[in-house]
């Protein structure tokens, strides 16, 4: 009984954990289409940060608002300064995401080999690690607790900023009908590319928060793809907050697969009951609109 | 295009043909790899290209058949001495059955939700077999992978005393390959899956089985797939799950499709193939001992993000659409880095250096060869 207390408590804070490294996947792609290979990269660099920030001597809650700085600063440059004009160079609504994505993808292989070449592929780690937190019989990491915390509050936060701001409601709209949005006034633009800056910065600050609790490489990032996939499927098109529903569900059926079963089979089954999902529920747990296309 | 006469099919085999007697006598040495894996993902680029061009299927999880092909072939040959040549059969049957049953979850999926479907088939089946030692009576040894029972050179057995024999045997696949993208091409099924392509909605109002037939192309694509990849395992006589499986496997079809512009033309992977697949893998060979591992995939990634930059329809997209590429490519990138007047500079560009006003170029000719 007690071992189950602790299979859910992990499988819940991991699931929040992968809620947040997913969130920027879930912005680029449930809302804007952008197939972004490069979201482990974006990882792999929080991840770096943390280890270059504890090496200089600071405390890794120094890392925080700089990760979040430059996770925005990075989603939204990448969007409006190189995705935005590749699509209107292509010009072509079918030959668009395939472009931003070969585009990523070239990204992404030059970030993760890039880093191995210039700071070898050790495995690092960071050292300055948070003691474990032990109520009642049960751990929990202190490290992985923090950026569960981080993680979802922020995106509870901005969710909620989502729906009330003014900007919010621009994000939203333009996520839903682009070119009604633009009609209204909005410029498309510049809110996807500040939505997208939002999710990136994100899902960075998550996974400096959560460095200490992982390894250090140049591909360790690309560990959380297949996940933020899966979520991203999962919460559905246009979904937001509902990605941490998605991120409990995932992480909790994980850790029961993981503990009670052989890992290698657990992989599989958790495939078999996503593609199940998707079969009863094609536009995922939130998507409810009909997606107009081209 | 250049005659009327001739039938696309002749072209083709009379390309093969030239191709082979420009690229077999530099098969020596080293150069052996680089000219085999130069064909092998030709092959598997114009494989994947059967789904991408007409019906736009983006399948990111080819590596799922690929792998399959491999292994079956090994394994079968392995433990009960089957030929590879009728491994590669049953390899590619496996993969037809997996494309038939992810294919009829996947491709009805609105949107590009499918496309990250296909990741993870791909990613999970290649976690399930390198975490997985013994599969019943199979031994699969996990990360390590199979390698293949060096037992006697012959021709049945698919071993060779050199590699030259299996670097003919690629090239035959290139060609049938490319013989079925052709025939997928024109003909009433390539016309129903450019009308899908197209536009869905409208192709299923004009009675086309959209999902039937999308499905139907995703096997074909897979069972030429698995065929490449049952190459791949005897070139290299062992198959692991991180060579087979891995995303990189599955994202190098795409890759080198792209690269040369998908549904530009049947050869356009093979072009693709040429600019991505032979410089990096040249080096990695030349300079192999003294570049540190992950340097080809580096280059890769600095050819791809260059590639996509300067020709976003591809290399042979690009070359049929404007006949003068260079000073397109020169107009895009001023385009791009916003120094352009407006936005037709590039083929304004290059209507200046052909010296000619007459014809406007929009640059919406997609997919007509």
């Amino acid at each position: 009984m007690h071992l189950l207390f602790q299979v859910l408590i992990n499988g819940a804070v991991d699931g929040l954990i992968y809620s947040g490294l997913a969130i920027g996947l879930v912005v680029a792609f449930g809302m804007f289409d952008v197939l972004n290979f490069a979201h482990g990269e974006l990882i792999t660099l929080g991840f770096w940060l943390a280890l270059w920030i504890t090496l200089a001597g600071l405390p890794l809650v120094a890392a925080l608002p700089i990760s979040l700085a430059i996770g925005g600063i990075l989603g939204f440059s990448l969007q409006v300064g190189v995705l935005d004009k590749l699509n209107r160079m292509v010009k072509l609504e079918a030959g668009a995401p395939l472009s931003a994505l070969l585009l990523t993808v070239g990204l992404s292989l030059a970030i993760s080999n890039g880093l191995g070449l210039v700071f070898g592929t050790d495995i690092r780690e960071v050292q300055t690690t948070l003691p474990t937190i032990t109520i009642a019989y049960i751990h929990i990491g202190g490290d992985s607790l923090v950026a569960a915390g981080v993680g979802s509050l922020l995106i509870l936060g901005s969710g909620y900023w989502l729906r009330s701001s003014r900007t919010g409601l621009a994000i939203l709209a333009v996520a839903e009908r682009r070119d009604m949005a633009r009609l209204m006034g909005i410029d498309d633009r510049r809110i996807q590319g500040l939505a997208m800056g939002i999710g990136f910065a994100i899902t960075m600050v998550t996974a400096t928060a959560f460095a200490p609790a992982y390894v250090v490489t140049g591909f360790s990032g690309q560990d959380f793809l297949l996940t933020a996939f899966m979520l991203t499927v999962l919460a559905g098109a246009g979904a937001y907050t509902i990605v941490l529903l998605g991120g409990l569900l995932i992480g909790e059926a994980q850790a029961l697969l993981t503990s009670y079963l052989s890992g290698s089979y657990s992989q599989l089954i958790l495939l078999m009951a996503f593609l199940m999902l998707l079969l009863v529920r094609p536009t995922g747990l939130g998507g409810h609109r009909e997606r107009v296309i081209g | 295009m250049k005659s009327a006469t001739t039938s696309p099919y002749t072209r083709d085999i009379a390309l093969l043909g030239l191709m082979f007697a420009a690229v077999y006598p530099l098969a020596a040495g080293s150069l052996q790899t680089v000219v085999f894996f130069f064909l092998l993902w030709a092959q598997l680029g114009v494989a994947w290209s059967i789904a991408a061009a007409g019906a736009r299927i983006l399948s990111l999880g080819h590596s799922a058949f690929i792998g399959t092909g491999a292994y079956a072939a090994v394994i079968l040959f392995d433990q009960l001495s089957v030929s590879p040549w009728l491994g590669a059969l049953a390899g590619g049957l496996v993969a037809v059955i997996l494309a038939a049953v992810f294919g009829m979850v996947l491709l009805p999926l609105r949107g590009l939700y499918y496309v990250l479907g296909t990741v993870a088939l791909a990613v999970s089946l290649g976690d399930f077999v390198s975490g997985t030692q013994q599969l019943g009576p199979i031994a699969l040894n996990g990360g390590d992978g199979v390698n293949i029972l060096p037992i006697q050179a012959s021709f049945w057995n698919m071993q060779f005393r050199t590699n030259r024999p299996l670097i003919i045997i690629a090239w035959l696949l290139l060609g049938v390959t490319i013989v079925v993208a052709r025939r997928v091409g024109r003909g009433r099924v390539g016309l129903h899956l450019h009308a899908m392509g197209d536009n869905e909605q409208l192709a299923k109002a004009l009675g086309v089985a959209v999902t039937q037939k999308k499905v139907v192309i995703f096997c074909v694509s897979a069972f030429l797939s698995a065929l490449g990849g049952t190459i791949w395992a005897q070139y290299a006589l062992s198959v692991s799950p991180g060579g087979v499986f891995s995303l990189n496997t599955a994202l190098l079809p795409v890759m080198v499709a792209a690269m040369g512009g998908i549904g530009a033309s049947v050869w356009a992977p093979v072009v693709g193939s040429a600019i991505l697949v032979i410089p990096a893998d040249y080096l990695q060979i030349t300079l192999g001992s003294r570049l540190p591992s992950g340097a080809a995939s580096a280059i890769y990634g600095v050819i791809l993000v260059v590639v996509v930059l300067g020709f976003p329809k591809g290399v042979v997209g690009t070359m049929l659409e404007h006949r003068r590429f260079w000073s397109v490519l020169i107009g895009r990138m001023r385009r791009f880095l916003g120094t352009a007047e407006h936005q037709h500079g590039g083929e304004i560009a290059a209507l200046r250096a052909r010296g000619s006003y007459e014809v406007i170029s929009e640059g919406e000719g997609d997919g007509e060869t």
